[in-house]
């Protein structure tokens, strides 16, 4: 089966990872998964305003995602924050604190912006993938990168990194993120209706789809590093 | 041949398993689990092979004090157990770094401090709110105005002397400051 774009359905969207691209951020970067394009920036750690969130034991993580109002087709998106943003950017934190050392810093708040550029399929999972790299370019201890990929279904048969289309007229959206090097699962929803055994396909097919993610998370890290090393003289 | 100090290895991320606990000290940007050594961050892995201790340089400070850091601050509010600051900048050997924290600063015995103060302070406590003290001769105040007329005060030995009002006072001046010296004639 070919998909609409071309696709094989085991096959993910041309990627495109950037890090380091805000100067005035901590740790950034910009993360293209065929059409959809997200900026995300990282602050912190710093003081928690306001102070009563702060946490005497741990960091505080907090995560907005924000679909920018030109990155829809139909009409302008109002920028004011929506059930559905509200909502990823919960599920978007929850992956991500998984990951994050935030015992290293007590007291203090970690703040993840994520601006959704252009909408077309799977953004939440392009969040997690920017929104983990900016917080290792922020230097924030992580367990280890989380990378993150949708599988759908269509037609019958399990689909891997689901775009628009898919999405909205697919029978399955199952968004998975995960900390490869560990194997755990950090983010896992499901849209629509799966049987046990695809279920189970589905989670191998999102396996191998992250591994192919986790390695573009890391060689985005290793082209701006082996720069900035090749500088100081290593 | 003397072995070098420190051996720069590889380039690692977050997730990667650099050794084995035998093997070196979990340092900076490294985490000890289950007997492996994984970095938390990505950067250059660098091993100190007199101390066994290997860590992850990072090309910027992660911005948050630690426990003996010299930090500069400007007091915000003096009560008469605690005083208030909000900390600007940290010193380091490789330079300024700019911060925004709050903090209190115990009370130096018998040494009067002033709201609008710039201080000189070492880190007590590094989580926030910053517990900062003034013990040390390096520690103190860096830079002042008068009370009475806000004009710059000037170091004439160990007191502060006011140009304009003629207002001199004895303060806990720290030892590397940013005061000017009273030109004897």
């Amino acid at each position: 089966m070919r998909r609409r774009d071309g696709r094989a359905p085991d096959q993910l969207r041309p990627m495109k990872f950037e890090v380091g691209i805000l100067k005035n951020a901590d740790g950034s970067a910009y993360v293209e998964m065929g059409l959809t394009k997200v900026i995300a920036a990282v602050y912190g750690p710093k003081e928690p305003h306001p102070r009563h969130i702060l946490m005497p034991d741990r960091a505080v993580l907090r995560a907005r995602y924000h679909m920018a109002p030109f990155s829809v087709t139909e009409e302008r998106k109002s920028p004011a924050p929506s059930r559905r943003e509200i909502e990823l950017s919960k599920v978007i934190k929850e992956a991500l604190s998984a990951a994050v050392l935030l015992k290293q810093f007590p007291r203090t708040v970690i703040d993840v912006y994520i601006e959704v550029l252009n909408a077309y399929g799977s953004t939440r999972v392009a969040s997690i993938n920017a929104a983990s790299l900016a917080l290792a370019d922020a230097g924030i201890p992580m367990r280890d990168l989380v990378a993150a990929v949708s599988v759908g279904k269509m037609g019958g048969e399990l689909i891997l990194d689901v775009d628009d289309y898919e999405d909205k007229y697919g029978e399955a959206d199952v968004p998975i993120a995960m900390m490869p090097g560990r194997g755990e699962i950090t983010l896992l929803q499901m849209d629509g209706l799966l049987t046990p055994e695809e279920f189970i396909r589905a989670l191998e097919l999102a396996k191998k789809g992250i591994m192919e993610v986790y390695e573009l998370q890391r060689k985005a890290l290793r082209e701006k590093y082996e720069a900035i090393w090749r500088e100081y003289g290593f | 041949m003397t072995m070098p100090e420190r051996k720069a290895l590889r380039i690692v991320f977050p997730g990667d398993v650099v050794g084995v606990a035998e093997e070196f000290i979990a340092g900076d940007g490294l985490e000890e689990r289950d007997g492996f050594i994984y970095a938390t961050r990505p950067g250059l892995l660098e091993v100190n092979m007199y101390t066994r201790t290997a860590y992850v340089l990072f090309h910027k400070p992660v911005k948050i004090p630690r426990k003996g850091d010299r930090v500069l601050a400007r007091i915000t509010n003096v009560e008469r157990n605690l005083i208030y600051v909000k900390v600007f900048a940290l010193e380091s050997k490789k330079g300024v770094l700019p911060l925004d924290l709050s903090g209190y600063l115990i009370p130096p015995p018998g040494r009067r401090l002033r709201k609008e103060d710039i201080i000189r302070a070492k880190v007590v406590s590094p989580s926030t709110p910053l517990i900062l003290e003034l013990s040390e001769p390096d520690l103190g105040i860096i830079f002042t105005i008068c009370p009475n007329c806000l004009s710059e005060l000037r170091l004439s030995g160990s007191r502060l002397v006011c140009r304009n009002c003629g207002h001199t006072e004895r303060r806990k001046i720290a030892k590397n400051n940013w005061f000017k010296r009273v030109r004897r004639s």
